[in-house]
């Protein structure tokens, strides 16, 4: 089970008018070790949101009583400060920034995978304020985020902290493409001096580390773009 | 282009035929009235004082009569016709932004009324085709969506190697969903246009290369961005980042693991995507990305629909797609940003 900061395990309000799709993200997230309830309909979700203290919550754009973007608006405005994933069937054109403009954290285009959901929602637990505990393994690399260390096919990486910050950050976005100034406002502070090449470097050395266990292309440089850390290929 | 029909020179010989007429009518006039019939009295008179009578009596009343009124009729029609002139200018300065464009009818003249409202009951009726179709296209996307993510968390619980090869399935469906939703979008605003943005190319460049990302790093094919320069152009970033991601989708395709597929920013108002490939033709391309127009709609699939749908957007942005001989890239080529 998933503990949220408190201690308690981690609530996630779904907010799906679709009792299928509702019912297996539920459940898909309860096997990940997420406690989650799911509401019908804005006008429950909102009732629920009063009643119970959650960590996250997954919205559904197109709602039968509203639409979820106005709501999560309305509901911001209101004093809502729990991280939002927006969910939405629509990707093409246009209707993709809006969400974040509404002030979800997080969009999933429909259809997704309930790894990816979960994916998502540890990556918002882990924002300052929102600690998760939690162990992060990705194919045969572990990483502890509690004792800040990491072993790759059972054995240990001995890393640096910034290196084992690197390699938590990596993994906690893992299947999304990070940008190097990324990798510099997490790991480094606002004074730090950071040289050219310290990122490039740091990752190389990384690297290394897991190439040094067996563990090959996980890490993956996309030049001029940033870094990418995959599950690994069969 | 010449007018057949032009009121001006419609006039111009209504007033001729007006003077023709008239010259008769006072001509009779003049020989009933000094009884020019009789022999004797055209002697008396002799051929100058006929001739004099004749432009007393005749041509002068004419010239009195018609010039001012052919002057005046022409100052004024042309006056009443400005307005349309200006409407027409106004139009083709709204080429590009007729979404919601309508011709102004403060001071058209009641004549011309019913024409102008005509103009602007079809030109409503397009925008509301427009939004009729983008509506539809995201009501299908969604209505096929919902099930396909059912199916997909349905299988995902079974977590086994067929269950995977049918998520990848229904993945591949899905984009191509998707892609006919950009399409119909891409259609609906080519019925009604709306205003393009200046946009910088890196950002659907860089948006382009994430989601192509997992795809490509798990076929062990890296991908890269690189700027020579460049500048801003005119679009929807949007639209950009689908044909640029439907390059790279193809671009990584075609290359072998190990190798590398770049999107190379400038320069000027291109961007080109390269990679490890045997490159395209000129031919081959054309082929490719002309099905849609040339209504070859048999077999889809493969890079077939993905190249089609670039060059739509292209056409769509006034701009083009093409390819280099010998060289494994495609170029896109861009307005660049008229606003600097």
């Amino acid at each position: 089970m998933l503990l949220s900061r408190q201690g308690d395990a981690v609530r996630i309000l779904i907010v799906e008018d679709n009792a299928r799709i509702g019912a297996l993200t539920a459940e898909g997230l309860g096997v990940m070790g997420f406690c989650s309830d799911v509401a019908p309909t804005l006008l429950e979700a909102g009732e629920l949101l009063s009643a119970t203290s959650y960590d996250i919550v997954v919205l559904d754009l197109g709602m039968p009583d509203g639409d979820g973007r106005a709501w999560l608006v309305a509901a911001r405005a209101h004093g809502l400060v729990t991280p939002v994933i927006m969910l939405t069937a629509r990707s093409a054109l246009g209707d993709r920034v809006d969400g974040l403009d509404a002030g979800a954290d997080d969009y999933l285009i429909k259809p997704f995978a309930i790894e990816e959901l979960a994916a998502r929602v540890r990556a918002l637990l882990r924002r300052p304020g929102a600690h998760l505990s939690a162990v992060l393994s990705i194919g045969q690399i572990v990483f502890d985020t509690i004792a800040r260390a990491g072993t790759c096919r059972g054995q240990p990486l001995h890393l640096s902290q910034r290196e084992a910050a690197l390699l938590e950050l990596m993994m906690i976005r893992a299947g999304s493409v990070v940008s190097r100034d990324q990798i510099e406002a997490s790991l480094y502070s606002f004074d730090d001096p950071v040289t050219p090449n310290a990122i490039e470097v740091l990752v190389s050395r990384v690297r290394k580390k897991l190439a040094n266990l067996g563990v090959h292309d996980q890490l993956v440089t996309l030049r001029g773009v940033g870094y990418l850390m995959i599950e690994p290929r069969d | 282009m010449a007018r057949e029909r032009s009121i001006i020179d419609e006039l111009r010989t209504g007033f001729a035929w007006m003077a023709v007429a008239g010259s008769i009518i006072l001509a009779v006039f003049l020989v009933v009235d000094f009884e020019l019939l009789r022999t004797d009295i055209r002697e008396t008179y002799g051929h100058i004082g006929i001739a004099h009578e004749v432009i007393d009596h005749v041509i002068f009343p004419i010239i009195v009569l018609l010039v001012p009124l052919a002057v005046a009729t022409r100052w004024l029609i042309g006056r009443a016709l400005e307005p349309l002139h200006e409407a027409a200018e106004r139009i083709h300065q709204a080429t590009g932004r007729e979404r919601g464009f309508r011709v102004t009818l403060a001071d058209f003249p009641t004549e011309a009324l019913s024409f102008a409202d005509a103009v602007n009951a079809l030109l409503s009726r397009l925008d509301d085709a427009a939004r009729r179709q983008e509506g539809f296209a995201a009501d299908v996307a969604h209505e096929l969506k919902t099930p396909l993510a059912v199916a997909m968390l349905e299988l995902g619980r079974l977590k086994s190697a067929e269950a995977d090869r049918v998520i990848d399935d229904l993945a591949a469906m899905n984009r191509l969903i998707e892609q006919l939703l950009v399409l119909a979008q891409l259609d609906a605003y080519a019925a009604a246009p709306q205003p393009f943005r200046p946009i910088d190319l890196k950002d659907p460049a860089l948006d382009a290369i994430k989601l192509c990302a997992v795809n490509a790093a798990q076929k062990g094919v890296a991908l890269a961005y690189r700027e020579e320069g460049g500048s801003p152009v005119m679009g929807r970033v949007e639209a950009v980042t689908a044909a640029l991601r439907n390059l790279v989708d193809n671009a990584v395709r075609v290359t072998a693991t190990g190798g590398e597929v770049a999107i190379v920013r400038g320069p000027g108002a291109k961007i080109r995507v390269i990679d490890g490939g045997p490159g395209i033709d000129r031919e081959r391309l054309l082929a490719l990305s002309d099905r849609f127009r040339r209504g070859e709609h048999a077999s889809y699939g493969g890079a077939g629909l993905g190249l089609s749908i670039v060059a739509r957007i292209m056409e769509v942005h006034g701009g083009a797609m093409g390819s280099h001989p010998g060289e494994p890239s495609i170029e896109l080529d861009f307005e660049p940003d008229v606003t600097i």
